[in-house]
């Protein structure tokens, strides 16, 4: 069974390339434009992975990384925050939520389907 | 009827006054029961209105018709800075107990006994004809009386002889009983005001009996008048040109008489038992000013009208009663009369006698010291003899004056020479009180002067006929020069006599004041006494007045206060100080500095401070403080005000400057802060094109396999990201540039209608595809304007990008023309602004911040870009909510 990933973004352009890359990494990809959308679908499907965008405007990412981390069905699931938002504060808040991982904007596609590749191993 | 029967009345009369006076003196009589202190020192003020202003104003007015006004309306106009002048002598006098104008000005100028001499001769002289004025009213009552019942001359001179006797006796009842002149005499305040009832009542009685009842009304006086001129019977008084300047003369030394008249000295400023008293007078006085002049008119016509010139109409008020043989209103108006004549000659011979024996008196003795025991002239004695003597003199004085000179001249004539005569010390005591570098010597110069010029200007003229050297110089000028005339000096004769001698002899006057004070220096006294003068009002006295250095044994002292208060009362007065300050009484000790200030002040207080200056010499062992050691002081103390000011103002500067580098401070974080964001949101606005850039890049790159349509698609948002970031920097750029300044605007004359339609068509593709309705409300076809075209155009790009944005059907384009511009508005049917985020919508990167919009295509820099050029232009832009739903975005442009 391929692991699950969930992209979570609200700019298509950036949403357009990861889904490809993903895809053909072989994992099963469902794709978020917003918050709310993401909370949706994680109702009934427990990805493996969350990539996560943090600015958006209706739910942010720090929220939905905190509801995840609260409830015991999503344990499995490893958050990544893909964010602009560089400041060493926004990096350790996102790791304090309990993040596994979290890339700085711009970042590059092929390093990063290495590192889900490592988080997946580990788990 | 002869006069006997008035003199009678008057000795009665008198009694009354006397009883009164002693009454209240004694305290067996409380007028505080009656009539509020207050009311009783408005009343003695009135002492002002004297026989001149009883028989003179009817006299007055039937020549001059409202001539006669300006001697009230000056005292009336000018009250209040008449009151704030009295509240700061009243200060000085109560500090340093001084009882009359010559002590006053005297101490002013550094206890100068010359100027304290001059000053009482030339009361002696301004004064005394007034004086004379009073008997010679007086004498014109007995006349006017027994002329009207038994036509046989009796020797009025005689009567009015009596009338001075009787006078100098209760003059001296009154006033000069006690050795402290600085006491109250609340006996004498009361007769005066008494007297000061009784002739306006007395006054106001005639008045109504003359316009109601010899005539029918007021009115009907004046119809009869009117007739009468018709008929050329009578002239008419109201025909005199109104001469402005004259009438202000008259004003200004009325005025300054209120000041510088002894009487009134007395019962303002001695008499005063509380300061808050000014308060009533100054609403109270010019009322009672006002009433006893109200029925002056009806009087001298009525006068007119029924007496014609048979009679002089100084005496009208007395023959409308004797005339109809109304024996009680006779007496009554007689007793006002009575009263407005010897209320003021009583005051008036206490202050000058005062004067007297203070400055001439006193002084002679103690300097050529005839006061001591052996020689057995008692002290005490001779302060209050030489008080009487002078009491005596003075009214024996004026009688003889109004036997031999006054005869001529009417009661008016006389009282205005005498206030031009006291208005020469105006410079000498409101310039010392004011100008703390006011010298003696200018004091003097300046009283020497005024007295001059009123002598010449004046006098002179009204003693033509006496010999023929004077009449050639009233004729041909002094010594024959031209430009000296009495009445056209320096070739000025463009005003009427009294005018001119006031207008040189004052202005000669303050002209030598002020001169001869900037080129003289005050002496080491003088400087003590002037700071202490004109500083009164501030709180920290200097203490300069105990600088002084006397060295005077407490025995010594305890000797001089026996000898001038009596063996029991000098000793208490020493010893309850003593007691009072819990200082142990020791003979032979040095008596204590506030001692001998307060010792001072109480010798000041019964013999004058002259005498007081040189008794304190006879037993002080003097070391006079330098010139040098008080200007020291003086400095110091100045230096010590300067510098604390100084202090002030730098600690308030510098307390500003601490607040302006915290407010520069706050708005440098501030600005850092928004810097900050900034560049911050900048970055991330471009981190995340360049995401999306090299995400797709990696993926071409990647996949070489890639179908033909997904590289294209992928290229193209390359394309349209790179596009994005280019607009962004560009818009970044931009915004710096006009937030800098650096941007110069290319004005053009350009129709806003046409950029409209232009705007409009790169837009048409897009309205169409969203299904966007376009609607134009423009009034005219052409709106010129002068703007930079591009900027504009980028403006309303701007706004039509925004509305485009949220708009859900329709786009409307309004112009409104308001005066010399035009209100653009672009409106839209979105979702609106929120109230308070009115004033941020215009900030950078606003929509960023906002979470709750949907994150919009545009920078987030097309509002802050479209103030930034609007405020270029001068104008201002805003947003508005549209109803129902919608913004309205609107800017303002100046037409041609």
């Amino acid at each position: 069974m391929p692991y699950k990933i969930l992209i979570v973004d609200d700019d298509p352009h950036i949403l357009m390339p990861l889904e490809f890359i993903m895809l053909k990494s072989g994992y099963e990809v469902l794709i978020a434009r917003n918050g709310t959308e993401a909370l949706s679908i994680i109702a009934d499907f427990i990805p493996h992975i969350v990539l996560l965008d943090i600015m958006m405007p209706d739910v942010d990412g720090y929220d939905i990384c905190t509801y995840i981390k609260k409830q015991e069905k999503y344990d499995q699931t490893k958050v990544v925050f893909m964010s602009a938002k560089t400041s060493e504060e926004d990096i350790k808040k996102g790791y304090d939520l309990g993040a596994s991982l979290y890339i700085s904007k711009p970042f590059s596609t092929r390093i990063l389907t290495k590192q889900i590749e490592t988080l997946l191993a580990e788990a | 009827m002869s006069s006997s029967i008035l003199l009678v009345c008057a000795t009665i009369y008198f009694a009354i006054l006397f009883f009164i006076a002693s009454s209240v003196n004694k305290d067996r009589f409380r007028i505080s029961r009656i009539i509020s202190p207050a009311n009783v020192y408005v009343l003695s003020l009135a002492v002002y209105c004297t026989a001149w202003t009883f028989f003179g104003s009817v006299g007055n007015a039937s020549k001059t018709g409202i001539g006669f006004l300006p001697v009230y309306l000056g005292p009336t106009i000018f009250f209040p800075l008449i009151i704030i002048v009295w509240l700061k002598i009243l200060r000085i006098c109560k500090e340093y107990r001084i009882t009359n104008i010559a002590d006053f000005i005297s101490s002013r100028y550094g206890h100068s006994n010359y100027l304290g001499v001059l000053v009482t001769i030339f009361y002696i002289i301004g004064i005394i004809p007034y004086i004379s004025l009073q008997l010679k009213a007086i004498g014109l009552c007995l006349i006017t009386f027994t002329n009207y019942n038994a036509p046989s001359k009796i020797n009025v001179n005689d009567s009015v002889f009596y009338f001075s006797l009787i006078l100098i006796v209760f003059t001296i009842l009154y006033g000069a009983r006690n050795i402290d002149a600085s006491e109250k005499h609340k006996g004498l305040i009361a007769a005066i005001s008494f007297e000061s009832i009784v002739k306006l009542f007395g006054f106001i009685l005639v008045g109504l009996y003359v316009s109601f009842y010899i005539f029918s009304s007021p009115f009907d006086i004046f119809s009869q008048y009117q007739t009468a001129q018709l008929t050329n019977v009578l002239p008419n008084i109201f025909q005199n040109q109104f001469n402005g300047v004259s009438w202000l003369f008259v004003m200004i030394i009325s005025a300054l008489s209120m000041i510088l008249l002894p009487r009134q000295f007395q019962v303002a400023i001695v008499e005063n038992t509380n300061e808050s008293h000014l308060n009533k007078a100054l609403w109270m006085f010019p009322l009672y000013l006002f009433l006893i002049n109200i029925f002056v008119i009806p009087i001298a016509i009525g006068g007119l009208l029924k007496f014609g010139n048979h009679i002089d109409p100084d005496t009208f008020v007395l023959a409308f009663p004797i005339s109809t043989g109304n024996l009680w209103l006779t007496l009554i108006v007689f007793l006002g009369g009575l009263s407005a004549a010897t209320g003021m000659v009583i005051v008036e011979t206490i202050s000058l006698s005062t004067m007297l024996s203070n400055n001439l008196v006193i002084p002679t003795f103690i300097s050529k010291k005839l006061i001591s025991e052996d020689r057995g002239i008692n002290p005490q004695s001779l302060v209050v003899l030489s008080r009487r003597f002078g009491i005596t003199i003075i009214i024996i004085g004026a009688y003889f004056f109004e036997k031999y000179v006054a005869e001529k001249v009417s009661l008016i004539s006389i009282g205005l020479i005498s206030f031009a005569a006291v208005s020469q010390l105006a410079p000498a005591l409101i310039g010392g009180l004011y100008w703390r570098k006011a010298t003696k010597k200018a004091a003097s110069a300046s009283i020497l002067v005024g007295f001059f010029v009123w002598l010449f200007t004046l006098i002179f003229p009204t003693l033509d006929g006496f010999s023929p050297e004077i009449t050639s110089i009233i004729k041909n000028g002094l010594f024959g020069i031209e430009w000296l005339k009495p009445t056209s000096l320096f070739y000025f004769s463009d005003l009427d006599k009294l005018s001119h001698g006031i207008f040189w002899s004052l202005l000669l006057n303050i002209i030598t004041f002020v001169g001869v004070s900037i080129y003289t220096e005050r002496d080491t006294e003088e400087i003590i006494q002037s700071e202490a003068f004109v500083k009164i009002h501030s709180n920290n006295k200097s203490q300069i007045a105990t600088l002084i250095k006397n060295e005077i044994i407490v025995k010594d002292l305890m000797y001089i206060f026996k000898v001038f208060f009596g063996e029991e009362r000098g000793e208490n007065l020493i010893k309850n100080y003593f007691t009072k300050n819990n200082i142990p009484y020791i003979e032979k000790a040095l008596t204590p500095p506030l001692l001998v200030n307060y010792s001072e002040k109480l010798l000041a207080g019964a013999i004058g401070p002259i005498a007081t200056k040189m008794v304190i010499a006879n037993i002080a062992n003097q070391q006079p403080i330098s010139m040098n050691e008080v200007l020291d002081i003086l400095k110091e103390n100045q230096q010590t005000i300067q510098l604390n000011k100084e202090l002030k103002k730098k600690s308030a500067e510098l307390g500003k400057a601490t607040e302006e580098l915290k407010l520069a401070n706050e708005q440098l974080t501030l600005l850092d802060e928004q810097k900050d964001e900034f560049l911050y949101t900048v970055t991330h606005e471009l981190r995340t094109p360049l995401t999306s850039i090299r995400a797709l890049s990696e993926v071409l790159f990647d996949n070489p396999d890639l179908g033909e349509t997904e590289r294209e698609k992928y290229l193209g948002v390359i394309i349209k990201e790179t596009e994005r970031m280019t607009h962004l920097i560009t818009q970044v750029l931009n915004l710096e540039k006009y937030d800098s300044g650096k941007q110069q605007l290319n004005l053009k004359t350009c129709d806003l209608v046409a950029m409209i339609t232009e705007i409009e068509q790169s837009f048409s593709t897009i309205l169409k595809n969203k299904n966007i309705a376009f609607e134009k409300i423009i009034p005219n076809n052409m709106f010129l304007a002068r703007i930079d075209k591009e900027l504009i155009e980028q403006l309303l790009y701007n706004l039509f990008s925004n509305a485009i944005k949220f708009s859900k059907s329709k786009i409307t384009i309004r112009f409104i023309e308001n005066y010399n511009e035009v209100i653009i508005s672009v409106i839209d049917d979105g979702v609106g602004i929120q109230d308070n985020q009115k004033g941020l919508i215009f900030d950078k990167f606003y929509q960023i911040k906002n979470k709750k919009l949907q994150k919009p295509d545009g920078s987030g820099l097309g509002l802050a870009i479209s103030k930034k050029i609007i405020e270029l232009h001068n104008r201002k832009i805003w947003v508005e909510n549209n109803t129902p739903n919608g913004a309205i975005f609107s800017f303002s442009l100046e037409l041609i």
